[in-house]
């Protein structure tokens, strides 16, 4: 083990001295990205890392663990963390995010779902990944969300039940490094090619959906219902 | 069709009221306040027939296309038990949930799982 070579980023350490999310990186270099603004019930089950592999560009991971058997207050919680984490990235530009976490809740119980769909993120599979003794149907509590700008780098994921963990499955994202990848586009000729797609293109588009979005949210709440800023 | 305002006007920042911030975005001036629509992003796409010829350097990007990272997301209930399930999967990186893991065994740990922190 003392060749694997990992650098271990710590979530912030429980009062019982334990701590309970962390990022394991091999390749490459990672620091620890501070969130300010971060609810405080999540200081504990939140950590977030910049990392910069070997090849490729920085890559901004965040590992989360939700409330196990959340209250309705809990999933309100985490429905704002996740708008408060979209948020942020989407102002940082066209940085790579992933964040993937043990949610304890499916996707589709959470509105904040809609708003990642609508400015292009997606998990990276929607196998179930969690199986207990008691449960009657296995559920994908367990997301690896992607945002636009690492989905094209992706280029296989795999569930892997059999790796010896109890309840969960573990998720494999492979992606491709070194330069931005080619997006298929129509050229003369009547033939597809392959091209960078230029970044006038992307600049501030997810922002800018989201605060579509956000608008018609509140707009269908009557401007009741204020969400995502902490 | 959305529009794209080209900068946050100051009633759509944060702290302003939901309902100024609603009004502001569903009409195109409030209080003075003129929102400038980014239409043109539409305008600027690369139009049929305007793409470059492939030339002789067309497939230099391709450098680097086998080059793959690994990114892993596990519950692992306890670090350094279930460490050792990790090992053969050969991830570069790991993010890891519902870990515990005592802060007083940091020190040592760095030094079981490799070269430490950077």
């Amino acid at each position: 083990m003392k060749q694997l070579g990992f650098h271990m980023l710590w979530g912030k350490e429980q009062s019982d001295g334990t701590t309970l999310v962390g990022i394991a990186v091999k390749d490459g270099r990672a620091r620890v990205l501070e969130l300010p603004g971060l609810p405080k019930e999540w200081l504990e089950r939140v950590v977030a890392a910049l990392w910069t592999p070997a090849v490729g560009v920085s890559v901004v991971l965040v590992s989360m663990y939700g409330f196990t058997s959340p209250t309705a207050a809990q999933k309100t919680s985490l429905n704002h963390l996740l708008l408060w984490l979209l948020e942020l990235s989407e102002e940082k530009g066209a940085v790579q995010w992933m964040i993937g976490g043990d949610l304890n809740v499916q996707l589709h119980e959470l509105p904040a779902t809609y708003w990642l769909a609508a400015t292009g993120w997606k998990d990276v599979h929607d196998g179930a990944t969690c199986v207990a003794a008691r449960t009657i149907r296995a559920r994908r509590i367990d997301a690896v969300l992607c945002n636009r700008h690492v989905q094209s780098r992706i280029k296989e994921v795999e569930l892997i039940w059999d790796a010896g963990f109890p309840v969960h499955a573990v998720q494999l994202v492979k992606v491709q490094g070194g330069p931005p990848p080619k997006h298929r586009v129509w050229k003369a000729g009547r033939q597809y090619g392959e091209e960078v797609l230029p970044k006038k293109e992307h600049q501030g588009l997810a922002s800018n959906l989201l605060r579509s979005t956000r608008s018609d949210w509140d707009k269908a709440c009557g401007g009741q219902c204020d969400v995502g800023h902490h | 069709m959305w529009w794209l305002p080209a900068a946050t006007p100051t009633c759509l920042a944060a702290g302003a009221p939901i309902s100024k911030r609603v009004d502001c975005y569903h009409g195109c001036m409030v209080e003075g306040e003129v929102l400038v629509m980014r239409w043109t992003f539409w305008q600027e796409r690369r139009r049929l027939g305007e793409a470059k010829k492939p030339g002789p350097g067309a497939n230099q990007d391709k450098e680097g296309a086998g080059e793959r990272l690994t990114v892993g997301s596990v519950n692992v209930t306890s670090l350094t038990d279930n460490w050792k399930l990790l090992e053969p999967l050969a991830v570069d990186v790991w993010l890891l949930h519902k870990f515990w893991f005592h802060q007083h065994e940091a020190a040592g740990l760095p030094h079981a799982l490799g070269q430490g922190a950077k």
